[in-house]
């Protein structure tokens, strides 16, 4: 079957009235723009040399192949740092009260974070949420269509549906992370 | 053009760019057999012929870069519909950047777009269609456009946007419904 066939066929399988319609362009285009469009892409493509995926910086001649041997070279040629760590004489006492104190502070850190986390429970949140600002909410950022698509959806899920019966959950989860991109998808 | 045959020919194409001596010669057959399909699948996300034909030129640009590494892990047609869907994406993004506009002034501005278009017409059926397309997603009027006007088959269009033939299905269907509502209501 020719592509624009599968497409007419499929629409009227949808029965959709684009399948009657006309696809043409309304667009203008200039006159002779496909003509000399590649004409003037070599043309810009010679204004800039007609550069390479190369990077566009040069360096000096046989420079990678040097390179290691000039850092050998520099490397050995620097001096040698002694580094010496002098700790603080502490005694078994003072030891004991800074591990002490670790000990509080990580417990207090730990405790800290479990009750944010329990704050940013959205569960929690919305719960402390009025209805009247749910429902406001709703109907600002919630479009007709959308109610219309999910109230027909959820009636439609009682028929065979010879489009989506076939769909994997990675196909679902992909549609509507294309669909609702940035939304935080209900599980 | 058959399938085989045109990868065939795609595949001369890539051999000639290869070639020192035949490279300009193949970079102009490329540009000439793909720059109307690239250009129209363009056009229909930005509306302005200025914008098309800078986006056009960026896509013919990286070809001219990436070409000789092309490894053959996807056909020349799909590759060059990834760019082009690619750098039109990043140019819609750029310009909601660069002006500051929330996605519901991002709508308009493309809607007033098509009003200022020298043959605008809002009672004829074809201009109506492009209202229709203006008030899609991105991505869901990519789909929509690769489907419809590129008459491309689903397993090519997975190619392009790097989904699933199941999920690019049910996304034209949705797409097709938004844009019969939108007819119907206008």
């Amino acid at each position: 079957m020719k592509p624009e066939h599968e497409i007419i066929k499929e629409l009227q399988e949808l029965q959709s009235p684009l399948a009657e319609m006309q696809r043409a362009m309304p667009f203008h285009v200039p006159d002779h723009y496909f003509d000399t469009l590649s004409d003037e892409l070599n043309h810009n493509l010679i204004a800039e040399g007609k550069f390479t995926s190369a990077n566009t910086f040069s360096t000096p001649v046989n420079y990678f192949e040097h390179l290691p041997e000039q850092l050998l070279a520099k490397a050995k040629a620097t001096p040698k740092n002694r580094f010496s760590i002098h700790l603080p004489n502490w005694t078994l006492r003072q030891i004991r009260f800074a591990a002490a104190a670790i000990l509080l502070i990580s417990l207090g850190i730990s405790s800290l974070f479990y009750l944010s986390q329990r704050n940013n429970n959205p569960a929690v949140i919305l719960s402390k949420v009025k209805g009247q600002e749910l429902i406001e909410y709703a109907q600002q950022n919630v479009d007709d269509y959308d109610i219309y698509m999910h109230v027909n959806h959820l009636v439609s899920t009682q028929k065979e549906d010879i489009y989506t019966q076939h769909l994997s959950a990675k196909d679902i989860e992909q549609y509507l992370n294309e669909t609702y991109p940035g939304q935080q998808l209900l599980d | 053009m058959p399938e085989n045959e045109n990868i065939t020919d795609d595949q001369l194409l890539l051999a000639s760019f290869k070639n020192e001596r035949t490279r300009d010669v193949a970079y102009t057959t490329l540009v000439k057999k793909y720059q109307e399909r690239l250009y129209w699948h363009i056009r229909r996300m930005v509306v302005e012929h200025e914008d098309a034909n800078d986006i056009l030129q960026n896509v013919f640009i990286k070809v001219w870069k990436n070409l000789e590494g092309f490894r053959q892990d996807s056909n020349l047609y799909t590759w060059l519909y990834r760019i082009a869907t690619n750098e039109t994406l990043t140019w819609i993004n750029r310009q909601k950047r660069y002006n500051a506009i929330t996605l519901s002034e991002h709508e308009s501005v493309f809607a007033n777009k098509l009003k200022a278009q020298p043959d605008f017409d809002a009672n004829k059926a074809e201009w109506k269609l492009q209202q229709a397309l203006q008030s899609l997603p991105e991505k869901q009027r990519i789909v929509f456009s690769l489907r419809y006007y590129d008459e491309m088959p689903y397993e090519e269009m997975a190619a392009v946007l790097d989904t699933s033939a199941g999920a690019l299905k049910a996304s034209y269907h949705h797409a097709v419904k938004k844009v019969e509502t939108y007819l119907l209501k206008s």
